[in-house]
This record gives structure tokens, C-alpha cells and sequence, in this order.
């Protein structure tokens, strides 16, 4: 009995590195290969905050650019892209920038309908030049203008044209969308139609009344 | 005699020459096992606080933008309206341009006497006199990729000729 205790107290140094082995071998199994896999958890986890925190980084842009803005230029914007490409098909409009246009240049002898909503001009013209002035003029206007048919013969010419229009889409807000950027568009465009003529349908007197002009009056 | 029980004494003699070096090793690799776990422990705890932090502050800032619904939509309806009108001015055919063009080839010797041209079939056709035929000829050469579609001659002796330019 005593010499068994002997030899056991003689082997007790190997109980340490044998509990180091035992204390691996499990938790080995649960931190790589068992079920619960704390370093894929991990490493998932990571992934998903570094996902929140660009998430959170293009929020606190939307929400910076937002705060900069103000909502009564932007619907003035709104407003000016609206008269440049009406939501609504303007044919009125057709025939005030078509005499605004042809000046006194070219001589408007007739007008009809179309029945797809456009408007074709009869125009008395000298020569080709005066009609190719006249083409340029027509698509420098607000509403913006399509040149759709050219048809000369002699000095008489007929000119097709139709008003551009587009009906309004309606636009929701959707906060986890990126904001275009817009920074400089309007001003480059209402830069750019600056020189475009628009159409006088309509002045206001002294009194409030508004008085239409005969588009062929001279 | 030969003797068959094992010698307890030198085997446990022999391994006790280990006991050093194994102790120091296990007591490394515990060591190195505490940390390894400790640090993962750690990264975790830190990684759940800020996966907390960044929920709150997405949370926080989708409110704020939320409150900024009538800004939003009115960027976006900007956006819209500048796409159509870009649309629409970059998609329109320049009659004005083609014939431009047309005109700087001008020669001496021919009259144009007719122009015409459509947008949905992006057709030109122009109609010209000239006395001679060569010079009606010329006039074609110099109109890259332009053909004569139809030639007549008039009561006047003028050569009539539709070009498609």
C-alpha cells in the first residue's frame, strides 16, 4: 500500500500536462469544430457591424446633405423643370413660341393641328438659311420644343412640331436609398436654357386682368 | 536467474528526466490557451457592444432623415425632372444642324430648290436644279454618303435631282 502510494505521488507530475491536453481537446471542440463555433460567430458578427457601421456612415451623409437642404428652392427647382418639360402636353404654347420664334423674319401663313397634339407651322421663307435660323430658334425655347418634319418646297415650308411633356412620377422618400446627387445640375441646366425664349401667353395689366396677345397680331 | 517483473524504479527514473521540460511546455500552452480564449471572449464583447452602438445610431439617424421625408422627396422629384429634361434634349433630333451641314456644301451652279426631312424616320431629301448634270454630279461627291433617289429634266432644260442625304 505504501509503495502504491509511492508511485503514484511518483506520477503526479503528468496529471498537470495531461489536464492542459484535456482542457484543449474540449474546448477545441467549442471554439472551431463544435456546434456553437464562437470563432465563426465572430467572425460573422464582424461582418455584420462593419456592413452596420457603412450603413450608418451613408445615413449620417443622407442626413447631413438633407439637413442642408431647403425644401422651398428645391420645389422652385421643381417648379422651373416643370416649365422647361411641362407634366401636362402644352399645345397652347405651340403657337406663341412658333410666332416668338419666327420673328420678323419668316412669315407665318397658316397653322393646323395635328392629331397626335402637335401643331404644323406654313411658313413663307426666302431661302434655306432663313429656315435653318428658324429651325435653331424653334428648339432654343422653354417649354422645350421637337422639331418633327421639315418639308420645303420653293419659298413655301411646312414645319411639324410638338411640345415636349412628360407626366409627374410620383416620388416617395426611402430612407435607407442613397440621395442622387444633384449638387450644380439645376444651375448648369437653367445656365444652359438661360438664352431659350419663352412664350408670352398672357400679361398682367395694372388692374389684375390678364390680356392674351392674338398670337398673329403683329 | 533471469528476472520478469518490470523495473518500476528506472522506468519512473527515466520519465522523471521529463517532468522539467513538460511542465514548462504545458505551462505554456495553458498560458497561450488563456490567452486565445480571453481575446476571443474580449473580441466578442466588444463586437456585441458595438453591434448595439451602430443599431441605435442607425436607428437614431433613420428617424432624422424620416423627419426629413417633404426634403427627400422634393430632392427626388428634382432629380426626376432633371432626368426627363436631359432625356428629352439629348434625345431630340437638330434638323437645324443636319441642315447646316447640308449648306456648307453649296456649290456654285445649284439651286436647291426643296428640303425635307422627318424625325422618326431621320429621312433628308433635298431637291436640286443645275444646268450641267456634272455639276449635280460634283455636288453629290462632295455630300458623303448622299444618293441621287431620282433624276428628271425640266421644261427649262434644268436637270432636276432628288438627293437622299
Amino acid at each position: 500500500m505504501g509503495s502504491g502510494n509511492a508511485v503514484v505521488k511518483k506520477w503526479l507530475w503528468l496529471a498537470y500536462p495531461a489536464m492542459v491536453m484535456l482542457l484543449i481537446g474540449f474546448s477545441w471542440q467549442w471554439l472551431v469544430a463544435g456546434p456553437d463555433q464562437i470563432w465563426q460567430k465572430i467572425a460573422v458578427k464582424q461582418q455584420k457591424v462593419a456592413a452596420q457601421q457603412l450603413q450608418a456612415a451613408s445615413l449620417r451623409q443622407k442626413a447631413a446633405v438633407l439637413g442642408e437642404q431647403d425644401v422651398n428652392k428645391l420645389q422652385g427647382q421643381v417648379g422651373f423643370l416643370e416649365s422647361v418639360v411641362p407634366v401636362e402636353n402644352r399645345v397652347s404654347a405651340l403657337l406663341a413660341l412658333s410666332r416668338q420664334a419666327a420673328g420678323g423674319s419668316v412669315s407665318i401663313n397658316g397653322y393646323k393641328w395635328a392629331t397626335g397634339g402637335g401643331l404644323t407651322l406654313s411658313l413663307g421663307v426666302a431661302d434655306l438659311t432663313v429656315l435653318r435660323d428658324l429651325l435653331t430658334r424653334l428648339q432654343q425655347t422653354i417649354p422645350l420644343l421637337a422639331v418633327k418634319s421639315v418639308k420645303l418646297a420653293g419659298e413655301s415650308a411646312e414645319v411639324g412640331l410638338e411640345v415636349a411633356w412628360k407626366p409627374a412620377r410620383t416620388v416617395e422618400a426611402v430612407a435607407d436609398k442613397p440621395l442622387p446627387i444633384l449638387t450644380g445640375v439645376v444651375e448648369q441646366l437653367q445656365q444652359k436654357l438661360a438664352v431659350y425664349i419663352t412664350p408670352v401667353v398672357g400679361v398682367a395689366t395694372t388692374s389684375g386682368e390678364t390680356v392674351k396677345p392674338d398670337p398673329f397680331s403683329e | 536467474m533471469i528476472n520478469l517483473l518490470p523495473d518500476t524504479k528506472n522506468i519512473i527514473t527515466n520519465w522523471m528526466r521529463y517532468k522539467g521540460v513538460v511542465g514548462v511546455i504545458s505551462s505554456f500552452v495553458l498560458g497561450g490557451y488563456i490567452l486565445v480564449a480571453a481575446g476571443s471572449a474580449g473580441w466578442w464583447l466588444f463586437l456585441t457592444r458595438q453591434d448595439e452602438s451602430v443599431k441605435k445610431e442607425i436607428a437614431s439617424l433613420t428617424q432624422q432623415i424620416s423627419d426629413l421625408k417633404a426634403t427627400e422627396t422634393a430632392v427626388r422629384a428634382v432629380d426626376e425632372r432633371v432626368g426627363v429634361v436631359n432625356s428629352f434634349l439629348t434625345g431630340r433630333a437638330d434638323p437645324a444642324k443636319i441642315m447646316a451641314g447640308f449648306l456648307a456644301q453649296v456649290i456654285d451652279g445649284v439651286k436647291i430648290s426643296g428640303w425635307s426631312w422627318k424625325s422618326d424616320k431621320n429621312v433628308t431629301v433635298a431637291t436640286i436644279e443645275a444646268a450641267d448634270l456634272q455639276v449635280i454630279e460634283t455636288f453629290r461627291q462632295k455630300i458623303k454618303g448622299s444618293k441621287i433617289i431620282n433624276l428628271t429634266r425640266s421644261k427649262e432644260g434644268l436637270w432636276v435631282a432628288e438627293m437622299q442625304l
